[in-house]
């Protein structure tokens, strides 16, 4: 009977523990952590080949964001946190943009190539146009 | 003066000041918060591009109206037209992208 009681305890703190997980909110990511995903991606699709200026940017704000954190003591409140996150979503933002132009660029680009291609001749055993 | 004409005229005074205020918010409008909701205004208006990235023109409206909103931080309003100038350049540049590739499945057939 002990046993069974003891069971039962068990799967109440099971259950509980259960509940706690499902209901604790997920933290939204770091804007540093976001940022750095952001480049990452933008890297990824290559963006540094055609939005240059936007990607070097993003790479300086998200730099400048990592030194300011740096700066701040464990422990005591971050008087730069502000400034951090300012700088993380706009790093953020450029490399979304460094990202989007470079989609941009390189589909115009190939639709371009595509229009200038001359046209394929036809197969040779395709009789000529004018019959002769 | 009779009593009734003075709440009058002074209800019309109000109302003008009100009006003049309300004038005034737009005229002191930061310039640049001006120039990030014209652009967004013209790619909205754009009948090939408006509905090409739904997503990021969404971010791009409500990054806009927070860069309207008037601060009393210079540093924090020039953050927030900061993010709303790139936003806007973003939906653009994806809305042409998305244009550009619907001519390229088009151009090879598919």
């Amino acid at each position: 009977m002990q046993a069974h009681h003891a069971v039962q305890g068990l799967c109440a703190v099971a259950a509980l523990t259960l509940c706690a997980c499902a209901a604790a909110p997920a933290l939204p990511p770091h804007p540093l952590e976001t940022a750095a995903n952001a480049i990452a991606d933008a890297e990824d699709a290559r963006a540094a080949d055609y939005a240059p200026a936007e990607m070097r940017t993003a790479r300086e704000k998200l730099e400048a964001a990592r030194a300011l954190l740096r700066l701040a003591t464990p422990g005591l409140a971050d008087p730069n946190a502000a400034k951090e996150r300012w700088l993380a979503e706009e790093a953020s933002a450029d490399a979304a943009l460094a990202e989007a132009r470079a989609q941009d660029i390189r589909t115009q680009s190939a639709v371009r190539e595509l229009q200038a291609a001359p046209v394929a001749p036809p197969p040779a055993d395709a009789p000529a146009p004018n019959g002769g | 003066m009779n009593p009734q004409l003075q709440y009058l005229l002074r209800g019309c005074a109000f109302a003008v000041l009100a009006a003049l205020a309300a004038c005034g918010h737009d005229a002191v409008r930061d310039p640049a918060a001006l120039r990030v909701r014209v652009e967004l205004d013209r790619l909205q208006a754009d009948p090939q591009l408006a509905s090409r990235a739904p997503q990021a023109l969404k971010e791009a409206q409500e990054a806009v109206a927070a860069a309207e909103v008037p601060q009393n931080d210079p540093a924090l309003s020039a953050h927030l037209i900061y993010l709303a100038d790139r936003k806007v350049q973003t939906a653009r540049s994806l809305a042409e992208a998305h244009v550009a590739e619907d001519q390229l499945k088009m151009l090879q057939g598919k």
